[in-house]
């Protein structure tokens, strides 16, 4: 596993292309500071600063992390990798999880964006929970990277939708505003979904509100750990057809 | 070739051009096709650019302004048009990828108008979801945008999203020789455009940052719109603006994509694959 993750680490180094995201989406946060500078509104700073970091990673996830096992398949080494006697599903699975970390070093990218480069009072009242609800997205992000990765080779023109899952997901996760001001139907949905809690949790751990965290800190545990075992079941049905025949792995 | 210098010769020099660019825009539909169904169009990618331009509106209520987010919401609806050009830089380094490129480059017609006319879908379908968000956001917003101005307003969104369309293409020019730049072109070019156009954001008014803006596509047409919208008098300055800004990406485009392939191509210093 540990290889795997070495591995993963060193073909995203070696390719420029892949860190886009990484390099890029953080910048949005030079838009977001410049618009509360305009308006007066320094006070937000720190929470644009985490939408620029969720933004980062979900993008990261979904265009980069997803991509792992397609790049295989297009590659050619996916029929040997599920030759092997080793895990294929366990080596991707660590594979799109290192990917997807390499985007948790944004956060400290865009604070840092809007202290010096804004001179913006962003700060982090309690930074151990904020790591670890930081650390617990991450993985939640993974999982729907691993979901995605299924759909990518089960569905021909996949592709074509992975751009439409950013800005929906970033409003229902109410990555600027909390999921309060939604419609109720939306906000019921946004409830369920680990990206939602994730966002006011760091929200909530960087202004030092978040009094009592331990059950939402479990409950967003719970969230991410059926996102992930759903991720992984998806994936194995997905890699299942794949050793049948029942998916061309080729168009 | 015909000559040029005689009227019958300029004659057949445009017949052809612009056969080619038909041609073009015919493979363009074509290949839109392939990409989106009707069904995935609008259940998927127009429901993304609605919730882009939704939550960047949000972003005005998080400042507390009503003013801010109809604002914000207004040029994001407007930009889908021109940030949408920008797809051209992908689809034009995917010619590469999937290997058409060295077909396109081997024949006599003139590589600038093949690569140029064969992305127009791009142009299309920024007009069509702007022209969407446009009808549809200030149904849900308070969008300063009087519904009477709408024709003008996407009149002028169709020459920002031209202006856009040939920036992007002076991109292409440069992804084709270095593809791994791609997304670096794309993602920066949107974050300058939201930057620094009056889209999120004022345009800067003094130093490098609002030189950079007089020059971009979207800047004087965004300012148009906005006062369009809100029941001013047309007025042609920031439209000539529009246009010459428009025009000298056109320029750009012309030298990246059309001179500098074909010298590439001639000295061998393409690499295709």
């Amino acid at each position: 596993m540990i290889a795997a993750a070495r591995m993963q680490a060193v073909l995203i180094a070696r390719s420029p292309d892949l860190l886009a995201t990484l390099a890029v989406i953080p910048l949005y946060s030079l838009v977001f500071f410049t618009a509360l500078v305009h308006h007066h509104r320094e006070s937000a700073a720190t929470t644009v600063a985490l939408t620029a970091f969720l933004m980062s990673l979900w993008s990261h996830a979904v265009f980069v992390a997803a991509e792992t096992v397609d790049t295989d398949r297009r590659e050619g080494t996916l029929e040997p990798s599920l030759l092997t006697p080793g895990r294929y599903l366990a080596a991707l699975a660590v594979r799109v999880g290192t990917t997807t970390a390499l985007g948790l070093p944004v956060l400290a990218e865009v604070l840092l964006i809007g202290r010096l480069g804004f001179g913006l009072p962003v700060r982090i009242a309690e930074p151990g929970l904020c790591l670890l609800v930081a650390a617990l997205t991450a993985l939640g992000v993974a999982a729907t990277a691993l979901l995605i990765s299924g759909v990518m080779i089960l569905v021909r023109g996949a592709r074509a939708l992975q751009n439409a899952l950013t800005y929906p997901f970033y409003l229902l996760a109410g990555l600027i505003v909390p999921i309060g001001v939604l419609p109720a139907p939306v906000r019921a949905v946004a409830r369920c979904f680990f990206l939602a809690h994730g966002a006011q949790l760091l929200r909530d751990a960087a202004a030092g509100t978040a009094d009592g965290a331990g059950p939402r800190v479990a409950l967003l545990a719970a969230l991410v750990a059926v996102h992930l075992l759903l991720g992984l079941l998806v994936l194995r049905r997905v890699l299942a057809s794949v050793r049948t025949g029942e998916v061309a792995l080729h168009a | 070739m015909p000559d040029r210098r005689t009227p019958a010769g300029l004659r057949a020099v445009l017949s052809t051009a612009l056969r080619q660019f038909g041609h073009g825009l015919i493979s363009s539909h074509q290949d839109y096709r392939a990409m989106f169904t009707w069904r995935s169009w609008a259940g998927g990618w127009l429901v993304r650019l609605l919730c882009q331009v939704l939550f960047f509106a949000t972003l005005g209520t998080l400042l507390g302004s009503a003013q801010a987010t109809g604002e914000i919401a207004f040029g994001n609806a407007a930009a889908l048009g021109p940030l949408a050009a920008l797809g051209v830089v992908s689809s034009t380094v995917g010619e590469r990828r999937s290997g058409t490129l060295e077909f396109l480059l081997v024949t006599r017609a003139d590589p600038f108008l093949v690569l140029a006319s064969r992305g127009l879908h791009w142009v299309l379908d920024g007009m069509l979801t702007s022209s969407v968000a446009l009808a549809v956001v200030p149904l849900l917003l308070p969008v300063p945008l009087q519904l009477t101005a709408l024709p003008a307003v996407l009149a002028v969104n169709l020459l920002v999203s031209l202006g856009s369309y040939c920036l992007a293409l002076t991109l292409a020019g440069i992804a084709l020789r270095h593809p791994e730049c791609r997304m670096y072109l794309t993602a920066g070019t949107t974050i300058g455009y939201l930057l620094l156009c009056g889209i999120t954001t004022p345009v800067p008014q003094d130093g490098l940052p609002a030189r950079l803006a007089a020059v971009l596509p979207i800047t004087h047409g965004l300012a148009l719109m906005r006062d369009l919208a809100a029941g001013a008098p047309f007025s042609y300055g920031p439209l000539l603006a529009e246009a010459a800004v428009a025009l000298l990406w056109g320029v750009a485009a012309h030298l990246t994509l059309g001179r500098a392939l074909r010298r590439a191509v001639r000295t061998g210093t393409l690499v295709l694959h």
